[in-house]
């Protein structure tokens, strides 16, 4: 796996907040701050975090639905960040995305037909009856019936919708899409037809995804490698196994440790953070976690932690390997507990 | 020892242009005091209509059709309205899912934890306010006092949360319904309040329902469970002992379709279709026509539901 779609360096996604008559600049949020990111082609790269921490803000300005402030992005050995006119429409081509709300994201007043049509349009591809013929196909493909293509999005319900966001973003053999929480809309009976429609269809149409959820659980089901973001920064970056056997950021130790299980009884929770995920506008300075963190020190008030580790495990932290173990023993008895 | 709330055959249904729907049909449960049953199931299955039928805050085209609920004895729904008016925040509170739109937004949260404070306890502004900020400080919330003068929009969301439960927790009720309290925050602030939570059940020993679609926070709250599918009971029984062993279909299928931490399968378990609408339900068992384990008289007789064990009862003809 070393044949790299999606490369970006230094990525920064700064929003300006303005006052005043003049509209004058006073700060920022710092949505996205600094992002390394490596996408492998067939991967499933998951983002996860809370509330706040800008997975989503960082799906978009991967494909320039937010131009990013700094910072380079490559798709498939060429520069995307900067390109314009055809060759960025030929690259949009190949980058699609997912909406997390099924509800708002297909125009009410087009028919599912039109809808799937849309990218067709845009990029002026295929004649009219072969757009139909591949509207029905693609329609199949998700799951859905031919029949429907007549019907408006009020016709369906959330899952089936979902469905329909899915046929559009695959209609132009795209090689990577950004699913944007994709099943968080939706109830857990059709989360799971959702989760394996994706992953049918990455295995048959060659897909790579980045896939964005607050849900630790859907993204150890779905993805390959997973980072975990808080405050706008990837915090821990690794592939699934690793990250559940050996979560070494104290943040998503944490957020291993918040997600509810099944079958454990009532039970007090033993070690939850405390306080609350702080303003982007205004981060913490040094470690943006160290005002929730357990094993806060000196050193993590003053400086900004590094990705550091191995090239197959990275983490932002400045514990050093003895604390590690002390994790290695939490998780062990949480494993033992699942 | 009685239960302290007792609901037998609810029934309630919306009168709508196209007919009659019945959201609530005929459930019937009861709690015992310092107890939390946890009512689980997909949108639509009437979980939240329940709720709202015991609070008597359906509204037209709605009504309560069938059924009696009683809290301590006396039936709510026989209750005239200036007397559920004075159980409702007093006796028996609620906690909604989304404290922004639950809270009024031009008034400050201490003029609406004091509203109801001197309306139940009878107090005056003074011990009103003290108790308010008292109630604040008991869910956790820094500099109470300054948090009382503020208003909604001020309040990060677990905070809300927070205050949402000081709200509902100030004039000390027996019975406190939860829906959903916990689903529109992050899961580290989700632990926080299901912790705080269950620290305040212990010291207060209510009876509580908590209402969610989500099985993990069910198995940590809970110490019975009532699975609902389209209006109807599927299954109850004690928590742990449902999760571990449902026999319902549908319970089974709600479980093995989540993915868990820790468990990797490489498909996940699917429901077939999607809850039927009102108009659409099948004549016999409501999950017939999604169920994997149906029989012939799936399709035409709804199941009774009835014990299979002294504490658990399902309503199938084919249970696991």
């Amino acid at each position: 796996m070393s044949d790299i779609i999606l490369e970006t360096k230094g990525l920064k996604k700064h929003f300006p907040i303005k006052k005043g008559f003049f509209l004058r600049e006073v700060g920022s949020v710092k949505a996205v701050d600094d992002i390394d990111l490596t996408v492998y082609r067939g991967e499933t790269l998951g983002l996860v975090g809370e509330s706040g921490c800008g997975k989503s803000t960082l799906g978009r300005a991967l494909i320039r639905l937010y131009e990013p402030t700094a910072g380079t992005i490559q798709f498939d050995g060429a520069d995307f960040l900067h390109a314009k006119g055809e060759t960025l429409r030929k690259s949009r081509k190949d980058l699609q995305m997912i909406f997390q709300d099924p509800y708002a994201s297909l125009d009410p007043r087009m028919t599912v037909g039109q809808i799937i049509e849309q990218p067709f349009h845009i990029h002026n591809m295929l004649n009219q009856t072969e757009r139909r013929q591949r509207v029905k196909q693609l329609l199949e493909l998700v799951g859905l019936k031919a029949s429907h293509v007549n019907r408006y999005p009020h016709e369906f319900s959330g899952g089936q919708r979902q469905r329909i966001s899915i046929a559009r973003a695959i209609a132009l053999d795209p090689k990577l899409i950004i699913c944007d929480e994709p099943v968080s809309a939706l109830d857990v009976s059709i989360q799971a037809q959702i989760l394996n429609l994706l992953k049918d269809l990455q295995a048959r149409l060659k897909l790579t995804y980045v896939f964005i959820s607050h849900d630790l659980s859907v993204i150890e089901h779905v993805c390959d490698r997973i980072a975990v973001m808080y405050l706008g920064r990837i915090v821990e970056i690794t592939s699934r196994d690793e990250l559940f056997k050996n979560p070494q950021h104290p943040y998503t130790q944490a957020l291993m440790q918040s997600i509810p299980a099944i079958g454990l009884g009532k039970k007090k929770m033993s070690k939850i953070l405390t306080g609350e995920i702080p303003s982007p506008i205004n981060p913490p300075s040094g470690c943006t976690f160290h005002p929730r963190c357990p094993y806060k020190m000196d050193i993590c008030v003053n400086t900004t932690p590094a990705l550091r580790g191995t090239p197959d495990h990275l983490r932002s932290c400045h514990l050093d390997s003895n604390m590690e173990s002390k994790f290695k023993t939490n998780t062990t008895t949480q494993k033992e507990l699942l | 020892m009685n239960p302290v709330v007792d609901v037998k055959d609810l029934e309630t249904t919306f009168f709508l242009k196209s007919g009659p729907f019945r959201a609530v049909n005929r459930i019937s449960y009861s709690i015992n005091q310092a107890e939390t049953l946890g009512i689980v199931g997909e949108s639509g299955c009437g979980k939240s209509v329940t709720s709202f039928s015991l609070m008597r805050l359906i509204d037209r085209p709605g009504k309560v059709t069938h059924g009696q609920a009683l809290l301590n004895g006396k039936d709510l729904f026989k209750l005239s309205e200036p007397e559920i008016e004075s159980v409702r925040g007093g006796q028996m509170a609620m906690i909604f899912q989304e404290p922004m739109t639950a809270l009024n937004p031009v008034l400050t949260i201490g003029f609406q934890m004091n509203e109801q404070i001197e309306k139940h306890l009878k107090l005056t502004k003074k011990d009103a306010k003290d108790r308010a900020i008292e109630m604040l400080q008991l869910v956790g919330i820094p500099s109470a006092a300054e948090r009382y003068d503020n208003y909604s929009h001020q309040l990060s969301g677990g905070m809300r949360q927070r205050a949402m439960i000081a709200m509902a927790l100030s004039c000390n009720p027996q019975f406190l319904i939860a829906d959903e309290p916990t689903t529109a925050l992050d899961v580290t602030i989700q632990a926080q309040i299901l912790e705080l939570f269950q620290n305040l059940q212990e010291k207060l020993k209510m009876s509580v329902q908590f209402i969610t679609h989500d099985l993990g926070v069910i198995s940590e709250v809970s110490d019975k469970v009532l699975v609902m599918y389209a209006g109807q009971m599927c299954e109850t029984g004690p928590t742990q002992e449902v999760l571990t062993s449902p026999r319902h279909p549908y319970t089974a299928a709600l479980i093995e379709s989540r993915p868990q931490m820790g468990h990797r399968i490489d498909r996940l378990k699917t429901i077939e279709g999607s809850v039927p609408a009102p108009h659409e339900l099948p004549v016999g068992c409501p999950f017939s026509n999604r169920c994997s384990r149906v029989k012939s008289e799936c399709w035409t007789i709804k199941p009774a539901f009835v014990n299979i064990t002294p504490t658990r009862k399902i309503a199938c003809f084919n249970p696991l």
